[in-house]
């Protein structure tokens, strides 16, 4: 999962929000507020994390189990990529093999 | 946005996000370039002079200006890139405040000392641009005369 250029989080009036600058703002008006773990979780993305890296993550900082974090993290990804925020590409998938 | 949609934004989400289009506030705001940050403005607040507002006109519009004089039940608005004074803006038309914009990934806050500058040489030249525009306006006509 990549962030695409032009998208930070800000905090504005006590909530934490993503927003749209730049190039990125002629698409997408408005923002996404984020919660303390959709926070973290975007910390972490913004820094290259994968997915299976967002879900150690959470369970690394909350106490839930592990198919709980990984819905958790599946619906905050889903929402960013619903928004165009972030590039579906995963680095957790295998590269393909390439016929000679 | 639907009519009344920016005021039900303001109302329940305590702040507006977006990038407004239109040259009126360059050189700070440019057309479609900036992300703004607008939040709502309470009761007893008090709206200044060089405070950037965010208004509804009487005929449905929308609009983000500058103040630039108060009066005793109004305000007098203008756009950084304007000279054209706006009068009776009062303050029932007034939504919101400019809290700051992005230039780039950076959030100018319209406290900053740099913006505090700004605002007051703006303010303090628009006598100055007002003069040279209409002068300019002028020549443009005798050439096209001519």
């Amino acid at each position: 999962m990549i962030v695409k250029p032009g998208f930070v989080a800000k905090e504005i009036g006590g909530q934490e929000v993503i927003i749209a600058v730049g190039k990125a703002a002629e698409k997408f008006n408005g923002y996404i507020t984020l919660n303390g773990s959709g926070k973290l979780l975007w910390e972490a993305l913004s820094k290259g994390a994968t997915k299976e890296e967002l879900i150690s993550l959470m369970l690394a900082t909350y106490d839930v189990e592990r198919d709980i974090a990984s819905r958790d993290v599946d619906a905050f990804l889903n929402k960013l990529i619903l928004a165009d925020v972030i590039d579906e590409e995963d680095s957790d998938m295998p590269a393909e093999e390439e016929d000679e | 946005m639907n009519e009344n949609r920016y005021e039900e934004l303001l109302k329940t989400q305590k702040k507006l996000i977006f990038t407004p289009g239109g040259k009126s506030m360059v050189p700070m705001l440019g057309d479609r370039k900036n992300t703004v940050v607008i939040l709502p403005v309470s009761e007893g607040q008090k709206i200044k002079k060089y405070d950037v507002i965010f208004y509804k006109r009487d005929n449905g519009q929308y609009v983000l200006h500058r103040v630039i004089k108060k009066q005793k039940n109004s305000f007098v608005l203008c756009g950084d890139g304007q000279y054209v004074k706006e009068y009776g803006v009062r303050r029932d038309m007034i939504l919101g405040k400019l809290d700051g914009f992005f230039k780039g990934e950076k959030y100018i806050r319209m406290d900053s000392t740099s913006i505090v500058i700004y605002s007051r040489l703006r303010v303090a030249s628009r006598p100055v641009r007002a003069l040279f525009c209409r002068a300019w306006h002028l020549v443009k006509r005798a050439f096209r005369r001519t």
